[in-house]
């Protein structure tokens, strides 16, 4: 919604014209870190020293008079499964608590050609495994709209140290206050408190949109093959995908026109002539009414109250601007989780096998007479937490003799089903209307001992990945008294590389949202964190 | 039948049991095969996966002895309150999967990828890699210019 700091856009402009320096927007927001990260825990480490070198090269460019790029002086968080060169990119587990990689995602080489400023790493699921942002070697993150009160948010050494630029100790963590989602639960939370203006997450079946729409923000989950997976810490290969997450729409395609395009070190990305060729296959959408899908099987399905109203309002909305609202049916969405899950588990327990505690990562300290085999064993157990052996289990069972047929390929068969269901869909629609999760944000610990349950909330978000669709998690005004203050959002579908559809849905709601705007909806409690900090704009 | 190509295998001395999944690191043998010389333990291998593909399985059922299995091939070492906690988890997890796996999907080809965008293929150049020093930085254990590992060899 509306934050309290100026949007990514607006600081772009103001370092450009010199009204502010690079080096003054980045201590403005060092210090709201300082000031609101003891609390959230959305920050698991700042680089405070190279953002202020990488602001202080953006300021000489700008006084030797060359060209600024598009992002140019705009902080942003990384989530803490980016590589950065130098920098320790843990995913958030003890495995790789020290490992400090050697090269530079392609995303990240791309903010640092577009003159951002690279803040830090963002805490997340442990490898993006999770939906809470509560399977962190780090604590869990709150949710900056209904944060714990009277207690730190990680443990101890969380704070202090964070802003000096040492990473944070594992801690008890919180034991009230909300999720912010997850896995990107550190990089939405930042976001929606105002920390910085824009985040990398990345989204395997959710994990930008979920917690976008949790905390209220915009997040953005592109096409398969759009954004570069160099660098990224892999889970599921051909789930995963880097996004942005914003306060605004156009925050958030700016950051997106900043990391998208063809990688020569990424095979699976997609080449400008086949994006070419995908946004052509569009149509001419931009001369007619919008045509919106409404999921006949969401209407069936068991919502809280708030996200059902939040849903139907935005149907009747666009519709009262012209579009045309059609119900289409998508018969498989029912299976989607169950297929996800393994698919995404299967992947994993292969992918993850790289982590053996010898090249790198986390090896256990047993006597020298123990063999090769025990060692990698016991590596391990002890690297991974809970939620991630839970994956590797679940996949490498899905893989195994006499159930591979029954689980992974049959997972296999109903992404092929899904894929023709959207298919068929996008005939007659130019995008799909539906929840991004069933519930707003639920209380930290709330799914601790029910996985399953925990996963469902997953449901609505995980069919694009299968599919390898854009997607977008957008913030709806709603009634305070429904969604007891917080954030509630919907999500829309678009064909492959239909981005522009989905930027163009989320600026008219967000209009939409602005004229909707009073006390009581989502930015109530959101702001009283920003406030805290003292932000000035 | 003509067979060719390699094929990585878990320990001899086991039951080969995943080809596809996350072991090729523990202990792995390569087997090459050849219409003119088969190797019966690859024979073997490939047998049992075309029967894991065609045979219909029962509904399994979780055990402490499946969580077993499931550590020595995920090469994985749990702790005794998680493995308890893991037999209900993954007996959980896979009754909620009935749903799918009652489903008659028959009329679908199994889709690796959400999208399909082709092969992709590059000039094969040699360009600069990663440096010796690059490569052992975040080694646990290095000896001079080699990665230290435990005994493999008895």
């Amino acid at each position: 919604m509306t934050a309290a700091e100026p949007s990514a856009v607006e600081w772009t402009r103001r370092v450009r014209t010199g009204e502010w320096s690079a080096r003054q927007v980045t201590e403005h927001y060092l210090q709201r870190i300082a000031t609101l990260n003891p609390r959230l825990n959305a920050f698991v480490e700042v680089w405070a020293a190279s953002a202020m070198e990488q602001a202080q090269r953006v300021d000489q460019k700008r006084a030797a008079g060359q060209q600024l790029g598009p992002l140019a002086g705009v902080p942003i968080g990384i989530k803490d499964n980016l590589c950065v060169a130098g920098q320790v990119c843990s995913a958030a587990s003890r495995m790789l608590a020290n490992f400090r990689p050697t090269y530079t995602a392609t995303v990240c080489q791309r903010l640092e050609r577009a003159d951002a400023v690279l803040m830090g790493r963002t805490n997340m699921d442990e490898f993006a495994m999770g939906s809470g942002t509560e399977y962190s070697y780090y604590g869990p993150t709150q949710n900056p709209h209904r944060a714990a009160t009277g207690s730190k948010a990680a443990g101890p050494g969380a704070a202090g140290s964070v802003a000096n630029g040492s990473a944070t100790e594992a801690g008890a963590g919180a034991t009230e206050g909300y999720s912010p989602g997850g896995s990107s639960g550190g990089s939405a939370a930042a976001v929606a408190a105002g920390m910085v203006p824009l985040t990398l997450g990345s989204d395997t079946g959710g994990s930008i949109r979920q917690p976008a729409a949790f905390c209220g923000v915009y997040g953005l989950k592109p096409t398969y093959g759009r954004v570069s997976r160099y660098g990224l810490l892999a889970f599921a290969s051909s789930l995963d995908q880097v996004g942005p997450l914003a306060n605004s729409p156009e925050d958030l395609e700016s950051l997106f026109r900043t990391i998208e395009g063809a990688d020569d070190y990424d095979a699976t990305c997609l080449s400008s002539a086949a994006v070419r060729d995908a946004e052509e296959a569009l149509g001419d959408w931009r001369q007619r009414p919008l045509r919106v899908g409404f999921v006949a099987e969401h209407t069936e399905l068991s919502l809280d109250p708030a996200v059902r109203v939040a849903w139907e309002t935005t149907r009747d909305y666009l519709q009262s601007q012209g579009a045309t609202v059609t119900r289409v049916s998508l018969p498989y969405q029912a299976q989607a989780i169950a297929a996800y899950y393994l698919v995404a588990s299967c992947e994993a327990a292969s992918n993850l096998s790289r982590y053996d505690g010898m090249h790198f990562g986390h090896r256990a300290n047993l006597p020298e007479s123990t063999s090769l085999e025990q060692v990698m064993a016991a590596s391990r157990g002890e690297g991974f937490g809970a939620e991630v052996k839970r994956r590797i289990l679940l996949g490498t069972f899905a893989l195994s003799q006499g159930y591979a047929d029954r689980y992974y390929q049959q997972a296999l068969r109903l992404r092929q089903a899904i894929r023709q269901d959207f298919a068929t869909a996008f005939q007659s629609v130019d995008v799909l209307l539906g929840p991004t999760t069933p519930a707003p944000a639920f209380a930290i610990g709330a799914h601790r001992q029910d996985p399953v349950a925990m996963y469902l909330t997953d449901q609505f978000t995980v069919s694009a990945n299968l599919a390898g669709l854009p997607a977008i998690s957008i913030p709806v005004a709603a009634s305070g008294d429904l969604s007891r203050g917080l954030p509630v959002a919907v999500q829309f579908h678009a064909p492959p590389c239909g981005e522009p559809l989905l930027f163009h849905v989320a600026r008219l709601l967000h209009r939409w949202n602005l004229s909707h705007l009073s006390a009581g909806c989502a930015e109530g409690n959101g702001a009283s964190i920003k406030d805290s900090a003292g932000g000035r704009s | 039948m003509s067979v060719t190509g390699w094929l990585i295998l878990l320990d001899e001395s086991r039951e080969p049991e995943c080809v596809s999944g996350s072991l090729f690191f523990c202990l792995p043998k390569l087997v090459r095969l050849t219409p003119q010389s088969w190797d019966l333990a690859a024979v073997k291998v490939l047998m049992t996966e075309l029967n894991s593909t065609s045979q219909p399985a029962a509904e399994p059922e979780v055990t402490m002895a499946t969580i077993s299995k499931l550590e020595r091939l995920a090469c994985l070492q749990l702790a005794e309150p998680d493995r308890q906690a893991l037999v209900a988890d993954l007996a959980k997890i896979l009754s909620d999967a009935r749903s799918l796996t009652q489903l008659d999907l028959s009329a679908f080809e199994p889709a690796t990828q959400g999208s399909s965008p082709g092969n992709v293929l590059r000039a094969d150049e040699v360009a600069p890699s990663s440096t010796l020093e690059q490569a052992l930085a975040n080694a646990p254990d290095v000896s001079g210019p080699y990665y230290h590992v435990p005994r493999v060899l008895e």
